[in-house]
């Protein structure tokens, strides 16, 4: 043998013994970060997290996610060896007689992968079911790839029904992975704004719920892109019954994070602050902290495979408390003690978990570092009182709150620009038609203008949707009414910590709760008002129709940010008025735009005299609003509880239209002739 | 007087100023106030002198028990005077309240009389002396036992105790006899010791020691397994380990030593040396299924996870109701693949 063969034997020996090693330390992890998910989720969260993986694994009518085709690729690697499958098997009560009829013939799942919070001690109890289904787009076609997304939508479907329990498929090409391309902008997908920060979460948070192990788990942490290939290659001649190649997957390396990728990242958390500021601010810090730290873009996930790796370790690095610790550390190293403070309240809620926040916490890994954290940080009772009551913080108090949070994010993200601006121009690394997509949604969601119906805290939109609201009149002083949104009941409305929102006029109260999606059963709002303004059933007809003409509820697709433009305009006549009306006095305009922002204006028309006048002044009013826009395709509305009124009013509205169409036809003419 | 910073802990505003009042009425003056554990835990750090806690046992988030055992677990105030006040107590929350440091527990109501015994008893604790000639006395005391000149160190520590009663001074005594082969005269001292500072491991060492000279191992055994369970709650796990082999000389049998010296090692990270102890106590009690938990927890640190489950099975077969090894079961059978 000579030297340089018996060195490679050597190597590889040397290199086998730590690939083992450290699959076995990733086993042991996994192991942990699963037994972390068992403690904290219900009996009934858990049966889906147990069903999840089977129904992707089979694909059978006697099971929920069943699609109808013989080409639909399902199947997960080696699953049906696993011992997950041994327990599903026994949860959808599969006979042996049935296993060869389900089983599939090949597997089209490579791995199926939990990233995020699950494991953490950020779960919570309500905390979404994130799977990445990884696949080799070149080996299925794409319409069989759509097949697999309508299975996923199914099982997502048949969860959220049976279990209350949100889940998210993102169907992954493992090829994409390796790249770091995760997608644009426009299919709703942060990919273009994170690349390798995205790669770099996933490493940090998956769990590896069936399929193949990553390559990143077992090699060293810090291999650049080079040693990573060589690395595989290695992998190719090792032999032992402990480790086959092929229960393997590379998803790529990751060595360094580009700088300029912390800004899209930081913009696409901007706009992420919408739904949730209390994660977005947690990842913003992380992500400015990590911009400026000394150890030039070493990967976070790079600490806990270090972790998972060593030889010993007693307790596992929390990927969560990894990233609470740096995100404390970015304020302590700013020296910004209302930051500070900030950050850890946020800490707070999201360890608690806003929802569950009434219930107290079970002993375990998450109460043991809350109490740690009130300790170091020194709260008092009435601190700690306080952000206990978070639930029942008036909706101003929780408002207030956000805005906090969102200008905090706000300088966060001015802080990365001027942090590049030191030597070069701030650059997104993203299409610039993102960048513009990206911008307008955060314009769309925090922007205030004149006569935009305003947002709510996110607390209500996550947690009151569906339940039951009361609308009720109170008459001022001056004589002049106002329109009261509680929820819940009446009484609810005694103090003004009770009220969400209120208003002079119904219509702005009722635009309030589509605007923010909280408006999805009409059954459940009351209405009470003096002298006949509003009736039960005259209030839920005006508000189903609303949003039937809305259609609340659907966000506005990637495209429509491009440009901005009025679409819709609701148009509501003696809204809330007590007396039968046979003459026109007053106009509420709701306006919807491409954004999905809902603005609202009124109009007195008793000043004017002639009912025809009236009608002209909407045609104007709805020609200004709504400019170009296509008027055949229903993009006005005209309503009124007097029957007779609105019949009258819209025949006349148009008629004028009519009229003006047949005008242009005469005018184009005549310049026609002319020419 | 020698004057001591005292630190009241009460959310109750009546019941905090009966300490202080009662206090003041002994002429402790520099007494500094907090209503619950964390203000507390900020006037300790903020302020170096805080020489005592008087803390109510009920408060709000954080109880006394939970404050005292924050306390111990530092470093800087394991050693502090630490009473608990509160108007009812069980049997179990004064043993609950023992294995926690506590200095002692003031019974509200209480009279003037008790409460000056009490703050007696800490005052023991604080090696404090009756005044200076005592003082001078415990050092030259000090100095002959360096010297091994035991009688006249003898001398000098009786004539401490004629000014007040100290556990320190007790436990010197009791060294001295054991020195000197007197066990039984030596277990009267460090039993008086442990009576004044329940907290007194070495005290309750140097007692399981000489019960050991004596033939008497039970006592012994019981002695030694109090000052294990000390050293192990203050963390002082070397001195822990030291006790523990202690015990094994006496009873090569003692499923809990093992259990301890199995946890001990665990939490030092040396799992291998953890797995010998805790397969030890199982040999003793194999139906014992913490003890199966704890090798299964250590399996898993060791990576090997085919026997860590094959111990959590046992542990779950044992006892079907054991939620812990039953969610770790679990986890194993979805993730090892």
């Amino acid at each position: 043998m000579t030297d340089n063969k018996s060195n490679n034997y050597t190597d590889l020996f040397v290199f086998q013994k730590k690939i083992l090693s450290h699959a076995k330390g990733f086993a042991a992890y996994n192991v942990k970060r699963i037994r972390e998910i068992i403690r904290y989720f219900s009996k009934r969260a858990l049966d889906l997290f147990y069903a999840v993986p089977f129904l992707l694994h089979v694909n059978s009518p006697r099971f929920p996610g069943y699609v109808e085709s013989e080409m639909i690729p399902y199947g997960i690697y080696r699953f049906h060896q696993s011992g997950l499958w041994e327990i599903t098997k026994k949860i959808f009560r599969v006979t042996p007689g049935e296993i060869r009829h389900i089983l599939p013939r090949s597997y089209s799942i490579h791995a199926l992968y939990l990233m995020g919070s699950l494991g953490t001690i950020g779960q919570t109890g309500y905390s979404d079911l994130d799977y990445w289904i990884c696949v080799d787009t070149s080996e299925i076609e794409e319409k069989k790839l759509r097949l697999l997304q309508q299975k996923a939508e199914l099982i997502k479907k048949w969860g959220k029904e049976n279990f209350g329990q949100d889940i998210n498929f993102f169907i992954m090409d493992i090829n994409k992975i390796k790249n770091n391309d995760f997608g644009r902008i426009t299919e709703d997908s942060s990919g273009s704004a994170q690349k390798s920060l995205l790669k770099e979460e996933f490493y940090r948070t998956l769990i590896l719920i069936a399929g193949k192990m990553p390559f990143w788990a077992v090699f060293p942490p810090g291999l650049t892109d080079k040693e990573y290939l060589h690395s595989i290659d290695m992998t190719k001649q090792i032999k032992n019954i402990n480790f086959f190649v092929d229960d393997h997957i590379d998803l790529g390396n990751l060595s360094a994070i580009c700088k300029e990728e912390f800004l899209g990242a930081s913009l696409w958390q901007c706009f992420k602050a919408n739904s949730d500021p209390i994660k977005s601010i947690i990842k913003t810090s992380l992500l400015v902290e990590r911009f400026f730290a000394d150890d030039e873009g070493l990967p976070l996930c790079d600490e806990i495979k270090k972790g998972f790796q060593r030889e010993h370790s007693e307790d596992h690095i929390d990927p969560y408390l990894l990233v609470f610790d740096h995100a404390l550390r970015l304020y302590e190293t700013l020296e910004d003690e209302p930051g500070l403070d900030l950050i850890r309240r946020c800490i707070f809620l999201r360890l608690n978990g806003i929802v569950s926040m009434r219930s107290r916490l079970t002993e375990g890994p998450k109460k043991a570092l809350l109490e740690k954290y009130i300790i170091d940080w020194k709260w008092d009772d009435e601190k700690l009182n306080r952000m206990k009551s978070y639930a029942q913080w008036s909706e101003t108090e929780k408002l207030a709150f956000e805005n906090e949070i969102l200008r905090k994010i706000s300088f966060l993200f001015e802080l990365l620009q001027s942090g590049l601006k030191n030597d070069q121009l701030p650059s997104f690394n993203m299409t610039p038609e993102d960048l513009i997509i990206l911008k307008n949604k955060i314009r769309a969601c925090f922007q205030k203008r004149p006569a935009k119906i305003p947002k709510c805290s996110t607390y209500l939109k996550k947690l009151a949707a569906g339940s039951g609201y009361v609308i009720s009149q109170q008459i001022e002083e001056n004589d002049k009414s106002k329109w009261l949104l509680s929820q819940g009941s009446l009484s609810n409305q005694k103090s003004d910590r009770g009220i969400l929102y209120s208003s002079h006029s119904l219509i702005p109260v009722l635009g309030w709760l589509i605007a923010n999606g909280l408006c999805t059963d009409v059954s459940s709002i009351y209405f009470w008002s003096f002298q006949g303004a509003i009736t039960q059933i005259q209030g839920q007809k005006l508000l189903k129709e609303l949003y039937n003409f809305f259609e609340s509820g659907i966000a506005a697709q990637g495209e429509a940010f491009l440009t901005l433009q009025n679409i819709k305009m609701f148009i509501a006549l003696n809204t809330g008025l007590s007396s039968n009306q046979d003459t026109l006095c007053h106009v509420d305009y709701l306006i919807q735009n491409t954004w999905q922002e809902l603005f609202h204006y009124e109009i007195d028309l008793t000043p004017i005299e002639n009912e025809s006048q009236k009608c002209y002044q909407i045609v104007s009013d709805i020609q200004f609003f709504l400019q170009d826009f296509n008027k055949t395709k229903g993009a006005y509305r005209i309503y009124s509880r007097w029957k007779r009124l609105e019949t009258e009013v819209a025949d006349s509205v148009e008629n004028f239209f009519k009229a003006a169409s047949f005008s242009e036809l005469i005018t184009e003419q005549t310049e026609k002739k002319q020419r | 007087m020698e004057q001591i910073t005292f630190l009241v802990v009460d959310g109750e505003e009546e019941s905090k100023q009966n300490v202080i009042n009662a206090l003041s009425y002994l002429k402790y003056n520099k007494i500094y106030t907090a209503n619950n554990g964390n203000e507390a835990w900020s006037i300790l750090h903020m302020r170096k002198d805080v020489g005592c806690i008087i803390s109510a046992w009920e408060m709000p988030n954080m109880n006394g028990i939970a404050f005292l055992r924050i306390v111990r677990a530092s470093d800087q105030f394991s050693d502090l005077a630490f009473f608990l006040v509160t108007d009812d107590i069980t049997r179990g929350q004064v043993v609950e309240a023992g294995e926690a440091g506590t200095t002692g527990i003031i019974i509200k109501p209480f009279t003037m009389e008790n409460f000056n015994k009490k703050l007696n008893s800490m005052k023991q604790l604080r090696h404090e002396f009756a005044n200076l000639e005592s003082q001078k006395h415990f050092e030259k005391a000090k100095v002959h036992l360096d010297n091994k000149n035991y009688e006249k160190a003898l001398s000098e520590f009786k004539k401490v105790l004629e000014y007040t009663e100290n556990a320190e001074v007790y436990y010197n005594v009791g060294y001295i006899k054991t020195s000197q082969g007197n066990h039984e005269e030596a277990i009267i001292a460090f039993r008086k010791a442990t009576q004044i500072n329940n907290m007194f491991a070495r005290a309750y060492r140097g007692m399981g020691t000489a019960y050991k000279k004596l033939g008497r191992s039970t006592e012994a055994e019981e002695s030694l397994q109090k000052a294990a369970e000390i050293y192990m709650n203050k963390q002082m796990d070397d001195n822990a380990e030291e006790v523990l082999n202690e015990i094994l000389q006496i009873n090569p049998n003692t499923v809990n030593v093992f259990n301890s010296l199995g946890i001990i090692y665990r939490k030092q990270g040396k799992f291998e040396k953890a797995l010998v102890q805790y397969q030890r106590a199982q040999k003793v009690d194999p139906d014992e299924a913490k003890i199966l938990y704890n090798i299964g927890r250590c399996y898993v640190e060791m990576k090997d996870l085919a026997k860590a489950k094959e111990a959590f099975a046992q542990a779950v077969e044992l006892s079907p109701d054991f939620e812990e090894a039953k969610q770790i079961l679990k986890a194993l059978e979805i993730g090892v693949f």
